[in-house]
């Protein structure tokens, strides 16, 4: 089920002195089965792209495809489009409201109209999903420690079984174990379920554990597009942005600039260290340096 | 569903309204809204539309602007002037009679009236805003409500209670907004149903909204006290208002405007 914005334009308080165009001109498509990140500096359209893509803005001008179809168009049934994506806001558990996590979690599934029986079955699976287990299911969400209320938000979205998922800024404020568990099943949903994941974020390595293509936006436009390795060799353009690429990426391209045989696209700290060990051990820097072209 | 709200809004251009002390501009607004309750006549209000047409104009602020502030309120005065017209009994001459129902002209034209006289209100209530930044306007009060203090009113406390509150409306409309839109793709629908159910479906907006302002709350405090905020005793301002030849001048003009739409207006 493919996603697409087609030349969307979005301008907030149109009309009024103050009106700010948040989107350009943006068009992005997003297929089955992808894991797309999208990054940017605060204030570039992120948080606004993302909610085209869930059908909660309507664009200016410009269109929103879900599946093929036009999301806005007359007639359109947005509330079984919009059903299909799963957004998940930044602090997701500043929106928990019910009595219980149990409650909480099955507001959506009910909304839906669903039997009971079936509302509790997406209730445990959605908490499976985020891995928690039931023993918090009666519990009051406001008394859970914050790693475990955003993960109990999202498996509120969760629950209404989309097929794409979208996380805007989902580890903001969470210390690195929070971070992690939130990825780790980020990453499980995707690799093991297949489900669609555009995950938003200003933190790049996060997004270069999970995402195989990268989506850089700036003032509201899309500047790059494509896989992350590529994108992320482009350490340059990046830095223009004030977007610093991991570590990695940074240190393969510093070395390849110091004419150092090393591929520019190399993400994880691991792949560097080999290719550097490989220069090393093929007669050490000197001779690197020397086969090197343009030294 | 509040964007077109004027009241509280501020429209930050550089005019010589902006540059006004707020304490005049406070009292001007108050003398021209009370003139509105005075006047009858529709030249009156013609006049009183001009005055404040002249006003936005010297200060900059765009005229659809201005008009764009009655849209929320536009039932209310729509519903002013019929009740009003079929309220006000049997004198005058009859219009038009549906059973008990009876519009004589008298009454129309006192629907007429109110009605103005509310628009009217409201646009001096939004150009006051739209001109003076929520922090002139409180500071502004404060000291024309100064001489209260002697009487027991906490006067400090009272403004500041305002400015916090200014402060925060965009922040608690941006708050709600984004929980509607969340709530909303979780399949919330908070347009169907009865009375009693839409109320009920703004339960999943309104709990976490509060949560989120008592948590706020709670951060400002330990923030003023952080910074010795011990109430308005000893304090002194960065900013002191003074009143100047601009006031003056201003002064002169609205009560000449004043007694113009009298004059019209009787």
């Amino acid at each position: 089920m493919p996603v697409a914005l087609e030349r969307v334009t979005y301008t907030y308080q149109a009309g009024a002195p103050w009106a700010v165009t948040a989107l350009e001109d943006v068009s992005l498509t997003i297929q089955d089965g992808e894991a797309v990140g999208l990054i940017g500096p605060t204030g570039s359209g992120k948080s606004t792209l993302v909610q085209h893509l869930a059908g909660l803005l309507k664009p200016t001008s410009g269109r929103v495809l879900i599946d093929g179809r036009d999301l806005w168009a007359a007639g359109a049934d947005r509330r079984a489009l919009r059903q299909r994506i799963g957004l998940v806001f930044q602090y997701p558990e500043h929106q928990l409201f019910e009595e219980t996590v149990r409650a909480d979690i099955a507001y959506g599934p009910r909304n839906l109209g669903l039997s009971s029986q079936e509302v509790e079955r997406r209730v445990l699976r959605a908490l499976r999903r985020v891995g928690l287990d039931d023993s918090i299911l009666d519990r009051s969400p406001f008394e859970l420690s914050g790693g475990q209320m955003r993960r109990v938000a999202i498996a509120g979205v969760l629950a209404m079984e989309p097929r794409v998922l979208i996380l805007d800024e989902p580890t903001a404020g969470l210390d690195p174990r929070g971070r992690d568990e939130i990825l780790g099943f980020v990453a499980d949903l995707h690799r093991r379920e297949g489900l669609t994941v555009v995950i938003v974020s200003h933190h790049m390595d996060e997004v270069a554990r999970l995402a195989r293509r990268v989506v850089v936006m700036d003032g509201g436009r899309i500047v790059l597009d494509g896989p992350t390795a590529a994108v992320y060799a482009r350490v340059e353009e990046l830095e223009r942005l004030h977007l610093e690429a991991p570590l990695a990426a940074r240190l393969a391209a510093r070395l390849a600039q110091r004419g150092w045989p090393i591929a520019r696209d190399l993400l994880d700290i691991e792949a560097v260290a080999d290719a550097v060990a490989r220069c090393l051990g093929s007669g050490g820097r000197d001779a690197a340096v020397g086969d090197a072209p343009g030294v | 569903m509040f964007r077109d709200l004027l009241i509280g809004q501020y429209y930050a251009v550089s005019s010589p309204v902006h540059r006004l002390d707020p304490r005049s501009k406070i009292l001007i607004s108050l003398l021209l809204i009370t003139v509105l309750f005075v006047i009858t006549d529709f030249y009156g209000y013609a006049a009183a539309a001009a005055a404040v047409a002249g006003a936005a104009l010297l200060g900059r602020v765009p005229l659809r602007l201005l008009l764009r502030g009655l849209r929320p309120v536009l039932f209310l005065l729509v519903l002013t002037v019929v009740l009003h017209a079929l309220m006000s009994g049997r004198e005058g001459h009859v219009l038009a009679a549906l059973g008990p129902l009876v519009v004589t002209d008298e009454g129309l034209l006192l629907g007429l009236r109110m009605g103005l006289r509310l628009a009217l209100l409201i646009l001096v209530s939004s150009l006051l805003t739209l001109t003076t930044s929520p922090i002139e306007l409180t500071d502004g009060l404060e000291r024309l409500l100064g001489p209260a203090n002697r009487i027991g009113v906490p006067v400090h406390d009272l403004a500041m209670m305002m400015t916090i509150a200014l402060r925060f409306i965009p922040t608690l409309m941006e708050e709600a907004d984004r929980i509607i839109k969340a709530q909303t793709a979780r399949g919330a629908d908070f347009q169907q149903g009865g009375p009693l159910q839409r109320v009920r479906s703004l339960v999943p907006v309104l709990v976490p909204l509060f949560v989120s302002a008592f948590r706020r709350a709670d951060d400002l405090a330990l923030a003023m006290e952080a910074r010795g905020y011990r109430g308005g005793e000893g304090r002194t301002r960065f900013k002191q208002l003074r009143l100047g030849p601009r006031d003056a001048a201003a002064a002169v003009a609205a009560l000449s405007a004043a007694a113009v739409i009298i004059w019209l207006g009787r």
